[in-house]
């Protein structure tokens, strides 16, 4: 059986990156937000340590606003360098998409 | 990153900490003591702490354990965390224990003034007989400084080996730290008790004074070499 962990681990930064270039939002709502498109599998754990990146690359900002909850929360912005590596992630996403179709699919017809 | 004070960070971190409860703050300790063991730099330290702080916190809320969060493998999630912070050089550790060795000194230079005050003192007559009240003079042998100064080196030498990331669990480091500091300490103490030392006389304030000085110019050049360095990442 395949272990698609490796292959969604791969492609996590992006999709966090695009669930944060839609609105202003914070770990869990992340994680949240994860799960409901359909990574089963993630938990804070994963998403922390790449958020932490993702802003040491500033790729996104962050800030502490309060949360209805209690404490301040951390949420998190795009920023300018973040559009731009999430619009070069898609793009490459897309090349691999495609030349993964190409070799399953020859003609229209299922390779397989 | 946050564009927030260092102050305003300990803050916030010092309150969130209050409000852990029990469990959850018994695993961020946990995390604490694993994360200082290695030598970061003290701003991204902090802005670690505040991170996982933060986490720790946001599912006490919900209600959901740490150990599912963390994959009960904190540790694990601390090494992803620190991976590519900002760590200290091996000059600024040497700067760090200096500092912490000068700021024992003058520290223990004020303890011993105010148990002068006390009753205390008389069970001190090994370090001299002059009590500071009568003139702040206060006279030492030079063996008695030795032994002044070799003893919070030693502890500042045993802390900072304590700290090596190369202890996984906590109890083999306090193991490690006792056996370490009453060796090096009964070696130092045989050592000097036998060597033939000559007496001299410093005033105790001139002690308070001098260490007072090193301490807080030390702390400055310390604390600013690793702001400029957290800066500079930023």
């Amino acid at each position: 059986m395949f272990d698609k962990t490796q292959l969604m681990r791969g492609s996590l930064e992006g999709c966090i990156l695009k669930i944060i270039d839609k609105k202003l939002t914070y770990g869990y709502e992340i994680m949240e937000e994860l799960k409901t498109v359909g990574f089963d599998d993630i938990s804070e754990g994963s998403i922390y340590p790449i958020l932490l990146r993702l802003e040491k690359q500033k790729n996104i900002t962050s800030q502490l606003i309060d949360s209805p909850l209690g404490p301040k929360r951390k949420y998190y912005t795009i920023s300018e360098e973040g559009k731009e590596y999430l619009q070069s992630f898609y793009e490459c996403w897309k090349h691999i998409y495609s030349t993964v179709n190409i070799l399953f699919y020859e003609e229209g017809s299922d390779s397989q | 990153m946050m564009t927030i004070s260092l102050r305003e960070k300990k803050k916030i971190l010092n309150t969130e900490k209050k409000a852990l409860r029990k469990d959850y703050k018994k695993i961020y300790t946990k995390m604490f003591i694993y994360i200082s063991s290695f030598s970061l730099n003290y701003y991204t330290r902090t802005d670690l702490l505040l991170e996982i702080v933060g986490i720790c916190l946001e599912n006490q809320e919900r209600n959901i354990p740490l150990d599912d969060v963390f994959n009960n493998d904190y540790k694990a999630f601390c090494d992803t965390m620190i991976a590519d912070s900002l760590r200290m050089s091996k000059r600024q550790k040497a700067l760090e224990l200096i500092l912490q060795f000068m700021a024992i000194i003058f520290l223990c230079s004020i303890l011993f003034v105010l148990l002068s005050f006390t009753p205390l003192y008389n069970s001190l007559g090994s370090f001299g007989n002059n009590n500071p009240l009568h003139g702040w003079y206060y006279t030492i042998t030079l063996k008695d400084l030795s032994y002044y100064l070799i003893n919070p080196f030693i502890i500042s030498l045993a802390i900072l080996y304590s700290n090596r990331h190369t202890f996984k669990g906590e109890f083999n480091v306090f193991i490690i730290y006792f056996i370490l500091y009453v060796v090096l300490f009964s070696i130092s103490m045989f050592f000097l008790a036998n060597l033939p030392l000559a007496s001299i006389s410093l005033p105790i304030y001139l002690i308070i004074l001098i260490t007072g000085m090193i301490t807080a110019g030390l702390y400055c050049l310390f604390y600013g070499i690793q702001k400029k360095e957290y800066l500079l990442t930023q």
